[in-house]
């Protein structure tokens, strides 16, 4: 019972950060000067006439308000609103990409976990010998090098190296292994960004949960080594890393839009910046939206694994906000 | 020995770039925005210490100029992102209940706004007199402000955790106001939190404005900024002229620096 | 622990000296000799290394897998080119964009085409026309015996509806501007299945060229939707390719949102080779998006793609090192249609801002804006910015557009000396190292707006900047986002001077009509006036409008030469360069012929071929 009313103040107060998210991205698209049809009107074809028409054709000379809801009927309805650019609503153009952008952004975060387990537990258990130094070397070196640096060195040795050829087939009609191919150079760019920072965090938290009471009093009590590590240390630090593991995946969509634009990766990222570049601005809003929701999800699912391993926190009514 | 080393370098670093950005007019023969047409891209002499960049103008004195402008931006956005941290983190961490909720709540929020879009409608207003280096402050200014959340989360953690201890609850008993709980109690824990969130955050800011350079929203040419130097990067025709990469040794110092110091804040050490 | 963020500064641990504490490869608690860093083994060994071992390993043999090959059987194959946008739309009425004319334009055809080599118009649907009496419009024989990319027969039905579709306003065709002379809609008669008539209501300058760009649809597949008002709907990307024919070259054999597309080879298409072979010679074309120009690069350089459309002066000195090697084609065309330019802002007083008011003071003196000419150094601009591949320009008329420029205007000359002169005759005090001064004393500065997104206007902007200061004039750049630029130029009028660039549509002054007349919506330093704000402009408007309705070429360029002479005087723009078309193929590539009119290699796609060196790059 108190599970469930857990569940329900958690899903209505992520409802509520949903709908003021899209207000506010709203606003701040109505703020910015000119509009789909301004940018056309350079082109000798498009009089002040037709561009009056088309603006009106899309509801854009009305009110903020009319505006707004004319969005929310429009998203109730599934479409989401309707892109500019290309005619049609908006989730229908959404959706190809927003499922290619979680793809490689799940299979980069997936692998960068993976490669960063192992160094974020060398560091934690051998904590200020020359192993922990070396780790931190490694992801300090790693955090310096802005992504945009990276990604355009590894563009460049692939094209040196002819690993860009790929591409004779569309991603559709692609073989699993051929999916792999494509992905892989720009997951690497995203996990090579992620990376540092899970080993970070993995090692604090490790340490961190060592340091706790109930871990020292298992180690008087005799367990050692793995046990104590995989048994008693690795639980008490869930907390942090199962948020992390949230936070990771929440990066989602905001954070490939480097990757995706060096690397012709069909998603969202590149949409983005070029629907915000257009002002196409039911594109924006509702990329806008899909981060927060996808921020929102991940951690109301991290709460409910959170809820569900710590038994602690089920006293307390819950992982405190 | 060891421990002088790994405090001692990262601040020396620090202070080093520090007086180099403020004294860079004595340090610098040429202007950083006098084009010498004849000698574009030219290799580095006794006359140009880094050499020159495409239109000719010397690269060591952008690089301090410059400095002057990205660090100095990265500065005032972690400041000010820390500092309405640490006032939201810890009035709310002080509350029990609803301004506790409202605050993470806004947090979040702030999280998951996409603010380019109000990048851009800013830049879009600003009057045409400004310069382009006072034009990166103002949009410093809004970043860090938007910025708030992420150290504003984690000092609200610790200020609840914090809270919760029992010397602070018999304080709260025998009277204490809110300010003195603040001064006395909260501060002192709260402080080095906001320090280690300062030196993680300052690189990162000063990242953000060499990105949206490269998205062309950041400082515009004529002026330097490391962001500036760094963009024609992004062609892969730049090895004619790789003094314009000079930035990124510095950053990845910067970088470094503020790791070392932090985690010597976070008592790794 | 509740509530434990990762960041929690604290105390040292305890545990990792607790380990160190003990001798060397001995654990004395429990009493069996482990070695100390065993726990830490048991974790990677056991558990993680399997799996990152298993992950590094895919990765690694995806770079070493194979790559696809290039299908290139020498005459047929297919045709890689690479775009820089997504196309919005499969309508020809409806597409504004440059990604969807690029595919569109090889899928549909017009009445009469402009060949882009010569500049010149050439027969396309319509085989033969000749003027009406009264030179008021044409008549047009159709070819015959045509078919539609389905199967289906063309004639003069298919014409009729394509233009009144265009004409029809309740359709919001973006074509239909084109379609009006003097503000008239023009008339069209089929006078038989393949003879159609066109009264353009009176003389009309551009003549012929009016029907180039003008796809024709096909009656069978649209004209329903048309009758039930569905039309702009119609063809958008989700469009089956069965539901859409053209008369082009190629029509659409699958698209990928996002992706690409490819086109095949239009079976019924009605032209051929001069030994009578049936055109194209392509299979297929397959349009992938790539992006940015950086990009495109990249991956040319890596084996894929065969042409470059347009490419940065950077990306040409880059891909001029490996030429040999690679086997590259590069071609620089010289002057495109397209001309960068300073201006200042002519509004009338009332509708801009006081600040800018007060300086328009200057900006109105004629002799002021050829003294800001004078100071520029293009040539240091065309040689820094553009790596020397610009073109130095007097005025607007770029030597691209060859048949119109006029031969007695001189190349610009800098000349600081005479800038001063100038300024000193026109009442401003000119000293040395001193802020130039107008007659009040004020000191001359003022703000140049330029859009951020444009590396190279930005330079120039920089260098713009530096030539104004041996004027004495302190100028600031304010570099905005492109579309905030538009903003204050055509709409708000919040600028002062402006550093912009634009294009000619077609090889004819037909095609600036929304420049040059007062009237105009792009006639940037002054836009949508209800009067000329000047006697020259007056006299620009009246010349303009003449050479519209006047019939013949060298009427015509009498006309437009006595423009740009106006232009040449009165300087309402300073035309700096115009950035030369830079164009690359692979050696393979048969009948490589690019222009400088748009679409700058792929407008003879019906004649491109795959030579046998084109799969030895790969």
């Amino acid at each position: 019972m108190r599970f469930l009313v857990f569940v329900m103040r958690r899903l209505s107060a992520t409802a509520l950060t949903l709908a003021a998210v899209s207000v506010l991205s709203f606003s701040l698209l109505s703020l910015a000067p000119g509009d789909f049809f301004d940018d056309m009107r350079l082109s000798p074809q498009m009089s002040e006439q037709m561009a009056a028409r088309l603006k009106s054709q899309y509801g854009l000379d009305r009110g903020f308000v009319e505006r707004y809801s004319a969005w929310c009927r429009s998203a109730w309805k599934g479409e989401f609103g309707v892109s500019m650019a290309q005619g049609r609503p908006a989730s229908e153009v959404l959706k190809p990409k927003l499922k290619n952008t979680l793809a490689l952004g799940g299979l980069s975060i997936f692998v960068a976990w993976l490669a960063a387990i192992p160094f974020g537990f060398l560091a934690a258990v051998r904590r200020g010998s020359w192993v922990d130094r070396c780790v931190q070397a490694t992801t300090a070196t790693a955090l310096a090098f802005p992504e945009i640096v990276f990604g355009t060195l590894l563009l460049i040795v692939a094209s040196k190296f002819g690993w860009l050829r790929s591409d004779e087939v569309f991603l559709e009609d692609a073989s699993l292994w051929e999916l792999l191919k494509r992905m892989a150079l720009p997951g690497t760019v995203l996990a090579f960004a992620a990376f540092p920072v899970i080993v970070r965090h993995l090692r604090s938290a490790l340490i961190e949960a060592a340091r706790s009471p109930f871990v020292r009093e298992a180690r008087s009590a005799g367990i050692r080594g793995r046990r104590l590590w995989v048994g008693q240390i690795l639980p008490a630090a869930a907390n942090p890393i199962i948020t992390l593991l949230g936070l990771s995946a929440a990066g989602l969509i905001g954070g490939s839009v480097i990757a995706e634009s060096l690397f012709s990766w069909p998603g969202a990222g590149p949409l983005f910046i070029e629907a915000i570049t257009a002002r196409d601005a039911h594109i924006v809003l509702d990329l806008a939206l899909a981060s927060a929701a996808l921020l929102a999800t991940a951690n109301f699912l991290s709460e409910i694994c959170l809820y569900i391993a710590d038994p602690r926190l089920r006293s307390e009514g819950g992982p405190r906000p | 020995m060891r421990w002088r080393l790994r405090t001692g370098l990262p601040v020396a670093y620090l202070v080093v770039l520090a007086f180099s950005m403020v004294l860079a007019p004595v340090l610098t023969m040429h202007s950083p925005e006098i084009q010498y047409r004849v000698a574009p891209c030219a290799a580095p002499s006794g006359r140009f210490l880094l050499g020159t960049d495409e239109l000719g103008r010397d690269v060591w004195s952008r690089l301090l100029y410059g400095g002057r402008v990205s660090l100095g931006a990265g500065l005032l956005a972690a400041s000010l992102s820390v500092c309405i941290g640490l006032l939201a983190g810890a009035s709310a961490g002080l509350s029990r209940g609803l301004l506790r909720r409202l605050v993470l709540a806004l947090a979040e929020l702030f999280l998951s706004v996409p603010w380019l879009y109000l990048l851009l409608a800013i830049r879009a207003f600003l009057p045409l007199t400004l310069s382009p280096a006072q034009v990166l402050l103002l949009l410093s200014t809004v970043i860090g402000a938007a910025g708030w959340a992420r150290p504003g989360r984690l000092i609200t953690q610790k200020a609840a955790e914090v809270r919760e201890r029992e010397y602070v609850e018999v304080a709260e008993n025998l009277g204490a106001g809110r300010w003195h709980l603040i001064r006395r109690h909260l501060l002192p824990e709260l402080l080095p939190l906001a320090l280690t969130q300062f030196l993680l955050l300052l690189p990162g800011y000063v990242l953000a404005e060499v990105t949206l350079t490269f998205f062309g929203l950041g400082v515009g040419e004529p002026a330097a900024s490391w962001g500036n130097l760094l963009a024609p990067l992004r062609h892969p025709a730049v090895v004619g002229c790789l003094q314009l990469a000079s930035p990124l040794p510095l950053l990845a110092a910067l970088v470094l620096a503020c790791e070392l110091l932090s985690g010597h804040g976070r008592g790794d050490y | 622990m509740p509530g434990l963020w990762l960041e929690s500064i604290d105390v040292v641990i305890d545990s990792g000296r607790e380990f160190r504490r003990l001798p060397a490869g001995c654990a004395k608690r429990d009493g069996r000799a482990r070695p100390a860093w065993s726990p830490v083994l048991d974790v990677v060994w056991g558990r993680a290394l399997p799996l990152v071992a298993g992950a590094l390993a895919l990765v690694l043999l995806s770079y070493l897998g194979g790559c696809g090959a290039h299908t290139a059987n020498g005459r047929g194959g297919r045709l890689v080119y690479m775009q820089r946008g997504e196309p919005r739309t499969f309508n020809p009425m409806y597409a504004l964009d440059d990604a969807s004319h690029e595919v569109i334009w090889r899928m549909h055809a017009d009445l009469i085409h402009i060949n882009r080599e010569t500049q010149k118009t050439e027969p396309a649907l319509a085989e033969s026309w000749s003027a009406l009496p009264g030179g008021t419009g044409f008549r047009l024989n159709l070819r015959r015996n045509v078919r539609f990319s389905d199967g289906q027969p063309f004639d003069a039905d298919d014409v009729l509806f394509t233009f009144q579709a265009h004409l029809d306003a309740s359709v919001n065709s973006a074509q239909r501007e084109l379609l009006l002379v003097q503000s008239r809609p023009i008339q069209v008669r089929k006078i038989d299945r393949y003879t159609v008539e066109f009264d353009l209501g009176g003389p009309y300058g551009p003549a012929e060229r009016i029907f180039d760009s003008i796809a024709i649809l096909p009656r069978h597949l649209l004209e329903h939707s048309y009758k039930s008002g569905q039309l702009p709907g119609q063809w958008g990307l989700a469009t089956a390719p069965p539901a859409m024919a053209g008369l082009g070259p190629f029509r659409l054999k699958n698209y990928r949102s996002g992706e690409g597309l490819v086109l095949e080879r239009n079976p019924y298409y009605w032209k051929q080779d001069s030994k009578g072979a049936t055109l194209p010679y392509l299979n297929e074309i397959l349009f992938r998006q790539v992006g940015n120009e950086e990009g495109q690069v990249l991956r040319f350089l890596g084996g894929e793609g065969d042409l470059l459309n347009r490419v940065s002066a950077k990306s040409f000195a880059l891909l001029e090192n490996d030429a040999k090697a690679r086997h590259l084609d590069l071609r620089d065309l010289g002057a495109g249609p397209e001309y960068v330019f300073l201006f200042f802002n002519l509004n009338p007083a009332n509708s801009v801002p006081a600040s800018v008011a007060g300086k328009q003071v200057w900006f109105r003196d004629a002799r002021f804006r050829r003294a800001v000419s004078l100071a520029i150094d293009r040539e240091a601009m065309v040689r820094l910015v553009y790596g020397g591949r610009a073109t130095p320009l007097a005025t607007h008329v770029t030597p691209g557009i060859r048949m119109w420029t006029n031969s007695k205007i001189p190349p610009p000359v800098r000349s600081v000396a005479d800038a001063r002169k100038l300024l000193a005759e026109a009442g401003f005090r000119v000293a040395d190292n001193q802020p130039l001064r107008d007659r009040d004393g004020r000191a001359v500065e003022f703000t140049i707006l330029v859009s951020s997104s444009n590396q190279q206007r930005a330079q120039m902007a920089a260098m713009l900047q530096q030539d104004l200061k041996e004027l004495g004039i302190n100028s600031q750049v304010a570099p905005l986002e492109r579309q905030t630029v538009q903003d204050r130029v055509l709409r708000s009028k919040n600028y002062e001077v402006c550093l912009f660039g634009l294009a000619f549509g077609d090889a004819d002054p037909g095609s600036e009509m929304n420049v040059w007349p007062s009237s105009g919506p792009t006639h940037v330093w002054a836009p949508s006036q209800q009067q000329p704000g000047s006697d020259w402009e007056a006299e620009i408007d009246r010349l303009m409008r003449q050479q519209m309705a006047t019939e013949g070429y060298g009427a015509r360029k009498r006309l437009y030469d006595q423009v740009q002479e106006i232009e040449a005087r009165e300087t309402p723009i300073v035309s700096l360069l115009s950035p030369n078309v830079l164009v690359v193929a692979r050696r393979g590539v048969g009948n490589f012929r690019p222009a400088v009119l748009d679409h700058y290699t792929l407008w003879n796609a019906e004649e491109l071929f795959l030579g046998p060196e084109a799969g030895a790059a790969k």
